[in-house]
């Protein structure tokens, strides 16, 4: 797999590929590994999944979190939760494979291209039935470079409106960086400005943030460590300041590490208690009635 | 008369078709079994069985199904006062692999899946492909430019493929009964129970299974007794006084009863 001659991170060739893939018909076209936005819509409309989203940069690790928990259940069980089923392995099993190691060498993720099909699921069973199927958007950093940019219109990703958790994305590895720190902490800032407007995230209860890359943040020189913690404080008290006070939830993450204390998909337990206790959220300010969504509206469900 | 349709499921190569071919050998024979059953006469349509029969008593190895059309196999029975009618039909493996590969079925497979009261699973104990755990790496190369042909769905972990195929064929949302039949059963330590064997090995697979709302139970199973590339064993196998003793014979065989999954499923189906 390795190709030396190939020009360093053409980060677009695997989600342009999965999108190619999902686009073409006939039998022996190689399966789509995701789900459409209209496939998931008609889980949506037979099972009320609960709709996960992480939202954040390009390579701030999203895709990478999301496989590991994958990863961790092909391992076991993970805490009292198991694996029930899945509708998308294959699309697990393509990003994991661009993070398995090929012939000795770990190849890093490409980021996720903007158009690729994007919604990958997961059932899971905690201690008591029934079981929760979980929907994960994989979208391209860029679509959330864009709303923030004001290039897109929240509107246009209707996934931020039904999202039932909707997490905003710190990368461990720029925090710790004095070159890349003060932009990541910015661009925060601004996503979670447009996400908790009240016409965005559909309560501010479903919002949170994960910090991903742990590891390297743990790694780091004391200075920078300290000055990475600052940033994540400082982005917890903007996001409480603009929920009306609330407290969000803070998961730190270590998807894959080569340190011994923090193991594959480290924090996965903690996201999966998240997603447990705090399942569905209504509108805010609104009392939606228990109505299944129709297949083809539930995107725009609560969109203006 | 009841009509009992069990799916044997499992990926290119995992035993089914030597379990098949075992079977109706031992049910001709007219070998006490633990699952009660005798065969009566023969069936009318036996070409089938009668081929892969003739590759097992000949020590050849199995390696896939023979036939170019589905392998028909309808065995009448009786199990004590009741006749059963066993319909086992011999799906290859490769539809079972181009269905994770490509979504698509046979219509073969999707008719004997919708009608199936029952699952044989199988799963070869010495083939298992295991994931590839993201924390045994061992370096980073810069610049590396991951593909789309690059994913090789033959090489995704046997646990991954056969969720996905249980989960195509909807079988656990049936709530139809599994029985796993881990083959080769030879090849493992003999010390390790079957059950421990599985969650250790496939533990995706056993998750999933467990969450179901049908039943599964585990079975290790040895088909041709031994190992038939080495020669030793099959100087053992050949040297046996009968052509049942491999799978018959308690102090010979290396694995369970072969009818005690059926048995299983009869019950857990019934």
């Amino acid at each position: 797999m390795t190709d030396a001659g190939a020009p360093p991170g053409d980060e677009g060739e695997l989600e342009a590929a999965l999108k190619q893939a999902s686009d073409e018909t006939g039998a022996l076209t190689a399966r789509s590994h995701a789900m459409t936005d209209r496939e998931a819509s008609l889980l949506g409309a037979a099972r009320r999944p609960t709709v996960v989203l992480l939202a954040g940069t390009v390579s701030s690790g999203k895709t990478t979190l999301i496989t590991s928990l994958y990863e961790r259940f092909a391992r076991g069980p993970i805490g009292a939760t198991h694996f029930a089923g899945s509708l998308t392995l294959p699309g697990f099993e393509a990003r994991a494979r661009g993070l398995r190691p090929q012939v000795g060498a770990k190849a890093p993720m490409p980021h996720t291209h903007r158009d690729a099909v994007p919604w990958l699921h997961l059932r899971v069973l905690g201690v008591e039935p029934p079981a929760m199927d979980l929907l994960f958007g994989d979208f391209d950093g860029e679509v959330f470079d864009r709303v923030v940019q004001g290039s897109d219109l929240p509107g246009s990703v209707p996934a931020l409106r039904r999202a039932d958790h909707l997490s905003v994305v710190l990368d461990g590895r720029a925090l710790v960086s004095a070159v890349d720190r003060p932009l990541a902490k910015q661009r925060t800032i601004d996503l979670i400005d447009v996400v908790s407007n009240r016409d965005v995230a559909a309560s501010p209860r479903a919002l949170s943030i994960v910090l991903t890359k742990l590891d390297l943040l743990n790694a780091a020189e004391t200075e920078a460590r300290q000055a990475a913690r600052q940033v994540l404080k400082d982005v917890r008290s903007h996001l409480s300041e603009r929920t009306e006070g609330a407290i969000p939830p803070v998961v730190e993450t270590a998807a894959i590490s080569e340190n011994a204390n923090l193991p594959l998909g480290h924090g996965v337990d903690e996201l999966l208690d998240l997603w447990h206790r705090a399942p569905a959220t209504p509108v805010r300010g609104t009392e939606v009635p228990d109505v299944p969504p129709t297949a083809h509206a539930w995107f725009g469900r609560f969109g203006s | 008369m009841s009509d009992t349709t069990i799916l044997l499921a499992g990926l290119p190569d995992s035993g089914k078709t030597t379990y098949l071919a075992a079977l109706f050998h031992l049910l001709r024979a007219g070998i006490e079994n633990s699952a009660g059953l005798t065969m009566e006469q023969l069936p009318e349509e036996r070409d089938y069985l009668m081929e892969v029969e003739s590759a097992w008593l000949h020590f050849e190895p199995l390696i896939r199904t023979v036939a170019t059309v589905p392998g028909r196999a309808s065995i009448s029975t009786t199990r004590g006062a009741d006749l059963l009618t066993l319909s086992i039909p011999d799906i290859r493996g490769e539809d079972f692999e181009h269905l994770w590969e490509y979504g698509t079925t046979t219509e073969h497979l999707a008719t004997v899946a919708a009608s199936a009261t029952g699952v044989l699973l199988f799963v070869r104990a010495d083939a298992v492909v295991p994931g590839d755990f993201l924390d045994e790496s061992v370096e980073t190369v810069e610049g590396v430019s991951f593909r789309l042909e690059d994913w090789e769905p033959e090489a995704a972990p046997t646990q991954t493929k056969l969720c996905d195929i249980l989960e195509q064929l909807e079988l656990p949302a049936r709530g139809v009964p599994v029985a796993v039949a881990v083959s080769a059963w030879d090849t493992v330590d003999i010390r390790e129970d079957a059950g421990a064997w599985f969650q250790r090995s496939l533990p995706l697979l056993w998750q999933l299974l467990r969450a179901a709302s049908s039943q599964f139970e585990v079975f290790g199973i040895s088909a041709q007794g031994g190992d038939l590339n080495d020669p030793e064993d099959l100087h053992r196998l050949t040297a046996l006084p009968n052509t049942t003793a491999r799978i018959a014979d308690p102090s010979v065989r290396r694995g369970e009863d072969l009818t005690l999954p059926l048995r299983w499923i009869l019950a857990e189906s019934a």
